[in-house]
């Protein structure tokens, strides 16, 4: 693996902890908080401790709840969100052939 | 609590996006892309999809197991929806390699339109496989086959499934 990429910042790690530890800038939480991905998500969280069972998972199945109705605070549009993704995209292709164009020169340069 | 998101695999050197939007497929071999921007042409196929559940944080829980996908939908026309994940005949942990446009070799199945009645993905090469901590599943690969006579594309949804046990 190079590296891995956030799918909602875009921002690249190196590692997969520098990944799970990093407060992504679109939603605000870290990518081992369950309201990173969104109300689907964490709706789908919920869906899979109650097929788990248990009186242990009734108790998280409550907290993820709590937190579905006080509002994911970070949900943002999703017109925004692309428009972000798309910015973003942009700016990484335009860095990667600024850097293709100077290793190219570079090249050159040594024939 | 467990947090269960899902990464997709992407490129030569592999690069991993986590927590991926979307699973839309196109022309190009690209996470979270715009399948209006990159359509698949009548007769070709999409770039096929290598995809993971990846278990971030394993909160209180012990284990995140029984992983199930198919898609509520179905493609176009005579489109074909192919995958690696199957119930019985399960191939067992894939290999990461360079999504391909070409037929696919691994997704060789057609995609299940009805919830599973058991897992159809494994964790380490294995249907019963499960995660105790975090890390990734086996490779889901899937990629729409488009029909030579097929004009208009279509939406449906693709569920990726797990079970938390405490």
């Amino acid at each position: 693996m190079s590296y891995a990429i956030c799918g909602k910042c875009e921002k690249e790690y190196k590692t997969q902890n520098g990944y799970l530890n990093h407060t992504c800038d679109v939603t605000g939480f870290t990518p081992t908080e369950p309201e990173h991905q969104g109300e689907q998500f964490v709706r789908q969280s919920i869906a899979a401790h109650k097929r788990g069972g248990s009186k242990k998972n009734a108790k998280v199945i409550k907290g993820l709840e709590k937190k579905l109705d006080s509002g994911i605070p970070h949900e943002v549009s999703n017109k925004i969100r692309a428009d972000r993704v798309k910015n973003k995209k942009a700016q990484r292709v335009k860095k990667r052939e600024k850097l293709e164009a100077k290793i190219a020169k570079k090249a050159d340069k040594k024939k | 609590m467990a947090t269960v998101e899902i990464a997709e695999s992407n490129g030569a050197g592999e690069t991993v996006t986590s927590g991926i939007n979307d699973t839309d497929v196109g022309s190009v071999d690209s996470a979270n892309l715009d399948p209006v921007a990159n359509p698949i042409q009548p007769g070709n196929n999409s770039f096929e999809k290598w995809q993971r559940f990846n278990v971030t944080n394993m909160g209180t829980s012990s284990e995140v197991k029984n992983l199930k996908i198919w898609a509520s939908g179905s493609p176009t026309g005579s489109d074909s929806h192919v995958t690696n994940a199957r119930e019985t005949t399960y191939g067992g942990s894939e290999t990461y390699a360079t999504p391909t446009d070409a037929n696919s070799t691994v997704a060789t199945q057609a995609m299940p339109t009805t919830e599973p009645s058991g897992a159809n993905l494994g964790i380490g090469g294995s249907l019963t496989g499960a995660l105790t901590a975090t890390g990734y599943s086996d490779y889901l690969v899937h990629q729409l086959q488009v029909d030579a006579g097929t004009t208009t594309g279509t939406t449906y949804n693709v569920n990726y499934q797990y079970d938390v046990v405490a």
